[in-house]
């Protein structure tokens, strides 16, 4: 980890002032001494997350962002904020099978988590959003979450003269107004990374994992799930048919409109039962799992994947020792976030 | 035509004709290349992204990618920069372009699709093929675990069912036909065949072919694993080979290429469209050039006409001006002329006067003179008779004596008779009186003919040492037959002399006086003359107690030509000629008149004379005339 942030600073550092070589040489010197410490891991399919500075978001944005989070003037009623499915407590979701959105209303879906959201390639189970912005719009317009819209949402906050005040200060061009109100709340999310034990195993830390951790990680390769589950977010990348292997859905029961996920955006046939393929990051806290908030545990969960998405059968230790590995995914300082 | 709204029609055609300039400026401004070159720049970068795309795709396919993260990134790179270029786009505003980006746009979308479909393919036909070995491997396992205890089963009891040996050749074959249908299966992986192909897909039917029955549990699970996974590899490894021909097929660059030729023929078109501009604003700034040169032109044909305006009008007032001096000309002689003939008319007056002052003295002188002559005949025959007798007394007596006698005697009567009738009519002391009174006529002429000579001066120079007051005297004398019927009272206070033309003061007080008693009648007329001695010199008042003046011709009593007199009774020039004189002098005059009541002038003098050598007033003085 520190020596990623090392190399990025340095990076920006060669990017940005190019300096005389000889600095250049001594900050190369120095960072030699760090990577002496723990080589990254090469070849893995899972990357180490990104620093957050390197993201270079407005530390005035994410600021503003955060208090919209918060804010329940988002919802008709007042009732509902982001963080209302989003908490930071649990998991960066709410812990429900289906979550409750404006007038007490059940959702149809199960709210997956606000952190890393910012690595998935797109939005929503059914990746209908390609940014967190266009995210923002459609839980805001979702009658479902929040039921509200920009003019009115706008004309309330403008009432807020602090709020308009930070709003000016982030955005000096044009201050208050929907686009700007999106971002800022994109732009918290984005700063929302959870840097968890495994990243520094990634990142060289030989002590960050056990034995048995490892060997999970191991078996998480060697069984398949990491076909799916690869990337920085380990998931959140690709799109996946949800029961390749063995139909889950008859096995289930009552298909219902949300089931069909990607087809819903594309309509076409081989999109039906079509997910984004979820972050693994956290989700020893994100119970219940799979869109349908079906399952309640993670072994559980474990189990379905192998019978419909790899098609075979895994001893008990192995699936032990898989969770094992999941639960070192677990952001390390999320009490910071929260 | 207020003139400030004159030029608004001028102005607006200047504005016009400016703002069509500033227009064509526009139009022919410079096209920015940076925006072509930027656009360029970005279908470069595009096709660069598109075919590391491709790139990482093909190693993604080979395992080469551990993740998709690499084959994710594009669009990351497509959602921060396609809006940028959509934005281009819609600012070009044109048709082709817009076509060409959504046909790019749609390759674009085409192609993320058909990569979401291959990381869905991708990552299920590696698990499978992961697998597929280990499944298989496990099947042999399996298969040994069974012969094995089909052995011992054997071995060990003869009497159990025989089942199990019935399954070691199918088992083995079974496990053979797995390993072939493994061995196959990769080869297709490596290089898919049709042929091998439908090897595989023979031999997965003959793996499934046996009921299930036939099997243990535990090995037909397997199969069915191993057959499920072998088809998903043919049937993933299929559309995989389809999703990736689909993507090299998807023609980003092409319209790409087609999009920045679009692009670069919009420029050129603009480029062209600014060429014609170009032409336009050369034309037209050679036709405002023309403009200005024609305006230029008439301006200074203007200027030359108005250089010639100026000329003639120089001539034209040399013109006038001739012409307006002999018009003044010939006003001041005609001016001259009435003048002349107010003082002949004057004169005329005067003369009037003059010859009756005269005419009485005249006559008497006259009758005396023809009394005298027709004495003269008594004395002729007193002197012839007294001649004979003088010439009988002293001739010598020749002859009779006594008639001699006699005739001297009657003679002697005769002279006798003639003496004593003379002294008997007091002849001579008759003659005598007839000759005085004769004298005394020639005398009153005389006195009349030096009153005028005074009054004329024309034996003093022109401008004197004058008493006003012998003006005064001098004026009543000649106006005598003027204002005998009248009460003159004089009120002559103590006057210095004063300089001024004697003549024309004179002329002055004759043309007062002469008015006042023209105002006033026969039996109550008053005509009061006062003067009075002043800081400035003198002060004359004509009064009368006659008819007085209307108000309203009092304003132009001064004026020329204004008379209330009948035609041919006054010119109307006299109180204008008055009231110049004065003012010539330096001097004063008012009026003061009540209808019914009587008028008054009063006149100030100075006591120096204005010494203002003025032609007209020189040629007005009635003294010249005269």
């Amino acid at each position: 980890m520190s020596t990623h942030l090392v190399c990025s600073w340095l990076r920006q550092r060669l990017l940005v002032s190019a300096t005389s070589l000889v600095l250049s040489s001594v900050v190369l010197g120095s960072s030699a001494v760090v990577i002496a410490a723990g080589t990254p891991l090469v070849g893995e399919p899972i990357s180490p997350l990104p620093t957050l500075d390197s993201l270079q978001l407005d530390p005035k944005k994410i600021k503003l962002g955060e208090r919209l989070f918060q804010d329940t003037r988002f919802s008709k009623d007042n009732s509902t904020a982001c963080i209302s499915c989003h908490n930071l407590d649990k998991g960066g979701a709410d812990g429900r099978k289906n979550s409750i959105g404006v007038r007490q209303q059940l959702g149809t879906i199960n709210t997956p988590t606000i952190f890393n959201s910012g690595l998935n390639f797109h939005q929503f189970w059914d990746g209908r959003s390609d940014s967190l912005e266009d995210q923002v719009d459609k839980v805001v317009h979702n009658p479902h979450e929040l039921d509200m819209n920009w003019d009115d949402l706008v004309k309330i906050l403008k009432s807020d003269a602090n709020l308009v005040a930070d709003f000016n200060a982030a955005y000096p061009q044009e201050g208050l107004q929907a686009a700007n109100i999106q971002n800022a709340l994109a732009s918290y999310e984005r700063s929302l990374l959870t840097p968890s034990r495994f990243d520094r195993h990634l990142l060289g830390d030989a002590k960050a994992l056990d034995q048995d951790e490892l060997k999970g990680y191991q078996l998480f390769k060697d069984y398949g799930c990491v076909a799916c589950h690869q990337g920085v977010n380990v998931g959140g990348n690709m799109f996946q048919k949800f029961g390749v292997m063995d139909d889950y859905f008859a096995k289930r029961g009552s298909v219902t409109e949300a089931d069909f996920g990607r087809f819903n955006v594309t309509k076409q046939e081989a999109d039906k039962f079509v997910f984004k393929v979820p972050s693994l990051r956290n989700v020893a806290l994100t119970a219940p799992y799979f869109h349908d908030g079906s399952t309640d545990t993670l072994n559980a969960a474990v189990d379905v994947m192998f019978r419909h998405q790899l098609g075979r059968t895994a001893s008990d230790e192995d699936k032990r020792l898989i969770v094992k590995f999941l639960n070192t995914l677990t952001g390390e300082n999320l009490g910071g976030k929260s | 035509m207020k003139p400030s709204l004159r030029y608004v029609p001028l102005f607006l055609v200047s504005a016009g004709l400016i703002a069509i300039l500033g227009a064509l400026i526009q139009k022919t401004r410079s096209i920015d290349t940076t925006n072509i070159q930027q656009i360029n720049g970005q279908l470069r970068e595009l096709k660069q992204v598109d075919a590391t795309w491709n790139l990482d795709i093909l190693r993604s396919k080979i395992g080469i990618n551990k993740n998709y993260d690499q084959v994710t990134t594009p669009l990351q790179w497509l959602q921060k920069n396609q809006p940028i270029l959509m934005a281009e786009v819609k600012q070009a505003d044109v048709t082709a372009i817009k076509q060409a980006a959504d046909e790019l746009k749609t390759a674009i979308n085409e192609k993320i699709s058909l990569v979401d479909r291959f990381k869905m393919q991708n990552a299920l036909l590696k698990n499978s093929l992961r697998f597929l070995p280990t499944a298989v491997g496990q099947l042999r396992d399996q298969v040994e675990a069974v012969n094995l205890s089909a052995d011992s089963t054997v071995s060990n009891n003869a009497t159990t069912p025989s089942l199990p040996k019935t399954f070691s050749p199918n088992l083995t074959k079974l496990e053979v036909t797995a390993n072939e249908m493994l061995t196959e299966l990769l080869k297709y992986n490596l290089a898919p065949d049709e042929a091998i192909k439908t090897r595989v897909t023979g031999l997965l039917d003959s793996l499934t072919a046996e009921p299930s029955s036939k099997y243990p549990e535990q090995i037909q699970t397997q199969v069915n694993m191993i057959v499920n996974h072998a088809r998903t590899i043919l049937k993933q490894k299929e559309s995989e080979d389809q999703v990736l021909t689909s993507i090299e097929q998807v023609p980003i660059t092409a319209r790409i290429d087609h999009l920045g030729a679009q692009f670069e023929q919009g420029f050129n078109l603009a480029l062209q469209e600014k060429d014609k501009w170009r032409l336009a604003l050369v034309s037209y700034s050679g036709a405002l050039l023309l403009l200005l040169a024609l305006a230029m032109f008439a301006v200074w044909r203007s200027y030359r006409s108005l250089d010639q305006a100026n000329a003639s009008l120089e001539q034209r007032v040399d013109e006038r001006t001739r012409d307006l001096s002999t018009a003044l000309g010939n006003l001041r002689e005609s001016q001259l002329q009435l003048v002349q003939s107010e003082k002949m008319a004057s004169l005329g007056q005067m003369v009037a006067g003059v010859a009756h002052e005269i005419n009485t003295p005249l006559a008497y002188v006259k009758g005396g003179l023809e009394i005298l002559n027709a004495r003269m005949k008594d004395v002729d025959t007193l002197v012839n008779a007294t001649s004979n007798l003088m010439t009988l007394m002293t001739k010598d007596i020749e002859g009779d004596e006594e008639a001699h006698e006699q005739q001297l005697a009657e003679q002697f009567a005769s002279v006798q008779d003639l003496s004593s009738s003379f002294i008997e009519t007091e002849a001579v002391s008759e003659i005598k009186g007839l000759l005085g009174d004769g004298l005394h006529g020639i005398g009153q002429i005389s006195e009349i003919v030096s009153n005028l000579k005074d009054f004329s001066r024309l034996d003093r120079a022109r401008v004197a040492e004058f008493n006003v007051n012998d003006g005064v005297k001098s004026t009543l004398k000649i106006a005598h037959h003027i204002v005998k019927h009248r009460r003159i009272e004089q009120q002559l206070g103590q006057l210095p002399s004063i300089l001024c033309s004697p003549s024309q003061i004179n002329q002055v007080l004759l043309n007062l006086i002469t008015n006042a008693c023209q105002a006033t009648s026969d039996q109550e007329g008053v005509v009061t003359i006062i003067t009075q001695a002043t800081e400035q010199g003198v002060s004359i008042q004509v009064k009368d107690n006659g008819s007085g003046i209307a108000p309203e011709h009092l304003s132009k009593i001064f004026d020329p030509f204004f008379t209330t007199k009948k035609v041919g009774e006054g010119t109307g020039l006299g109180l204008s000629i008055v009231q110049r004189i004065i003012k010539e002098h330096g001097g004063e005059i008012s009026i003061d008149s009540k209808l019914g009541v009587g008028t008054c002038f009063t006149i100030l003098l100075p006591r120096e004379y204005q010494a203002e050598s003025n032609q007209e007033f020189n040629e007005l003085s009635l003294g010249e005339a005269a």
